[in-house]
């Protein structure tokens, strides 16, 4: 069964080597990304949405989710449920967030 | 204030002494600025001959004195040559920070004179990387950088600063007093209930084991986890970088388990019914199979820094978040609340007969050869109770593993995540410098020693008296055992000739140098390296043929341990 994650990032944003060590991440744990949205505003904060499955069922996606939270410059990583997108206009009802390897919610 | 002279200033505002490094166009700014503090003594440069040397002796020096280390290297070849370095800090935990000089911004992605792309590189290998695009963000980098390197899981951060940056002027300095990086360390979690359960989990025990691991070094915790282990009156074995935080004379320390450790200790570990882990991450090279762990069926307690650490191959039954010596402080008070410890007497007899049992066979006779078991016995014996001991890769850094007695907290370093061949001499000269007081000795084999042995060279030219002992089987032992015991003896592409003589190259540095032809020779030299106080290699010659026991087939689990020489065993039965 190949496992689907929509997952929201929130970072600090320096250069596009957050997009990089972001996708990085992934591809560390041969965790897929079907696409992603970003957006940051004036204070160069970003909001990233990235919607990301998992090809070779090694079962690490919820792992590579929990390590990318631990990254520097990175706010907090939440997985998503219950959403809807339209046109990258995300809605959701519920997350499971990390911080720092944590789950905070 | 030129940049360079800010960036050398904020530096000195961390609390850094000693620089590692190598020069070039890149980083010459930085190092112009370095020319009247050097001259006054107040920083010390360390003229490394490679920079992956230079980043191992950052990384020394950081495990020896719990401070990072710093190191710098130019753009390009610099700043690809750092990169083992690094990597290898980051397995460890090790707080190396890298200066690195780039390009100046004109000539940025334009394939100019050694542009490398350094943040691109060291992104895989670090902790952090920043790159300094501005004059006024120098003082705040480096604050974030230093932050960070040191706090958490400690790390290797790169700071990269193009030229231009450097040469600029700047009239307004301003030094921040706080740090502005997006980053938490690890939190640590004091829960009651928690801990409470696991107090009474260690105490309901019959067979209670404490496994520590590095993280029990980087926060200083041995006194907590010494007193943990007495309250409890239970066995302790550590992982092979834990080795560092427990004096092997601490009576109820079984040693070292896992794929090279001691077969008691990974047997003590196995039959275990309550395993309490502090700062240990249950890594591959400690439990060679988490199936084989599991099936124990035993409690397992983890004290950890790192949450995600809880989710990976062993899922402990209770997860403790926090800094080891805070948490162990705060189970002993527990212990202590909850009361009556058990007697772990029966437990403790079995952990006799395992010890006892497996001694018959960790110290083969002499037959007229130097065997490592009484070459590291005749070390211990002739160097000082807290000599720092650092290690290569292979045969002799696993007989370190087992035969080593480490006695004081700190002071065995070995690259033990990432394995790093040519980490043992550059690592010990960085431990030197940062602690010129302790007797530093390199227990290195031919193969890696050869890795980074031209440093030698800064350790004569610099007066960084460390010892290199070398095992110079003429082969890459560790990796040729596997193909003599599991691969049908088909030894290909390990053996060496007779290049080089080990002493005359050492010599050919200017470095003190001896060859051993007996234990009484050894002891001699170890004695006469320490009195002379001068850099000195003392070869020891090691038969090709000899293993690295107890050892396991390839994907083996600790149970299918292999404790005596099965070539012998054929021979005298066949
Ligand atoms: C840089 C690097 N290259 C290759 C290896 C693979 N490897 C592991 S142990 C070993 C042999 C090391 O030989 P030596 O330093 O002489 O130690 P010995 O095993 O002979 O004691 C090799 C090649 C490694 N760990 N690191
Ligand atoms: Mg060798």
């Amino acid at each position: 069964m190949t496992q689907e994650r929509l997952i929201k990032v929130v970072a600090d944003y320096k250069d596009p080597g957050l997009v990089e060590r972001i996708s990085a991440n992934f591809r560390r744990f041969w965790v897929d990304i079907k696409w992603m949205h970003t957006d940051c505003d004036d204070n160069d904060i970003c909001t990233i949405f990235l919607s990301l499955y998992e090809k070779y069922n090694m079962e690490n996606i919820d792992l590579s989710i929990t390590t990318l939270s631990k990254m520097v410059d990175v706010d907090s990583v939440e997985i998503l449920n219950d959403y809807k997108i339209n046109n990258f206009d995300i809605k959701y009802n519920n997350s499971t967030k990390y911080e720092w390897g944590e789950l905070v919610e | 204030m030129k940049g360079s002279k800010l960036l050398v200033e904020s530096l000195k505002r961390e609390g850094v002494k000693s620089i590692f490094g190598i020069p070039g166009l890149y980083n010459m700014p930085m190092y112009d600025s370095l020319y009247e503090d050097v001259e006054n003594g107040e920083l010390k440069h360390v003229l490394m001959r490679h920079e992956q040397a230079a980043a191992h002796a950052a990384d020394g020096f950081a495990r020896a004195t719990g401070k990072p280390g710093i190191c710098t290297a130019t753009a390009g070849p610099g700043v690809t040559n750092l990169v083992t370095g690094l990597i290898t800090a980051y397995q460890d935990s090790s707080p190396v920070i890298a200066i690195t000089g780039s390009v100046n911004r004109p000539s940025m992605g334009k394939l100019s004179f050694q542009e490398s792309d350094t943040l691109g590189v060291s992104f895989p290998v670090s902790k952090y990387a920043l790159e300094i695009r501005r004059i006024e963000d120098i003082p705040l980098s480096v604050k974030n950088a230093f932050h960070v390197a040191s706090t958490g899981r400690p790390g290797p951060v790169v700071i990269d600063i193009p030229r231009d940056v450097q040469m600029e002027d700047i009239d307004d300095v301003k030094y921040p007093d706080q740090t502005t990086v997006h980053y938490k360390p690890f939190k640590t979690i004091v829960d009651n209930d928690k801990i409470k359960l696991a107090a009474s989990y260690l105490l309901n025990a019959e067979r209670p084991v404490i496994l520590v691991g590095t993280g029990t070094m980087w926060a200083n915790a041995t006194p907590e986890v010494l007193k943990l282990a007495e309250f409890l009156g239970c066995p302790v074995v550590s992982t092979l970088p834990g080795k560092s935080s427990m004096p092997a004379d601490f009576p109820l320390y079984v040693g070292a388990m896992g794929y090279y450790g001691k077969a008691e200790a990974s047997m003590v570990a196995l039959e275990s019914d309550v395993m309490i882990a502090i700062g240990a991450r249950f890594s591959d090279r400690t439990f060679t199979s988490y199936n084989e762990m599991r099936d124990t069926k035993k409690k397992f307690i983890s004290v950890n820094l790192d949450p995600t650490d809880f989710s990976k191959g062993i899922k402990p039954d209770i997860g403790l978040q926090g800094n080891a010596k805070l948490l162990t402080v705060e189970l002993l008070r527990a212990l202590t609340l909850l009361g009556n410890k058990h007697s772990n007497y029966e437990w403790n007899k079995r952990v006799n007969e395992l010890k006892e049992y497996y001694s018959q066979f960790s110290h083969p006779s002499d037959d007229g050869k130097l065997r490592p078991w009484k070459v590291l016995k005749t070390m211990r014996d002739s160097l000082p109770r807290d000599t720092i001991l650092t290690t290569g890769v292979g045969q002799h850094q696993m007989w370190a593993e087992v035969y080593w007695e480490n006695l004081e907290p700190r002071s065995f370093f070995s690259s033990t995540g990432m394995g790093t061949m040519g980490f043992g001499l550059p690592a010990a000269m960085g431990a030197k410098v940062g602690r010129p007081d302790k007797v530093v000795v390199d227990y290195d084999g031919d193969g890696s020693f050869m890795m980074t042995g031209n440093n030698l060279a800064t350790a004569v030219d610099e007066h960084i008296p460390i010892i290199a002992i070398v095992n110079d089987n003429r082969t890459l032992g560790l990796v040729r055992q596997v193909q003599d015991m599991f691969q049908d003896k088909r030894i290909i592409g390990v053996d060496y000739g007779d290049s080089p003589d080990i002493v005359k190259y050492a010599e050919s540095f200017g470095a003190d140098a001896y060859g051993v032809k007996s234990y009484d020779d050894l002891a001699e030299f170890i004695k006469k390296a320490i009195r002379e106080n001068v850099p000195t290699v003392i070869r020891v010659p090691m038969d090709k043929e000899e293993l690295a026991l107890p050892t396991l087939p390839p994907g083996g689990k600790l149970s299918e341990v292999i404790v005596s020489d099965p070539r012998k065993i054929n021979k005298s039965s066949s």
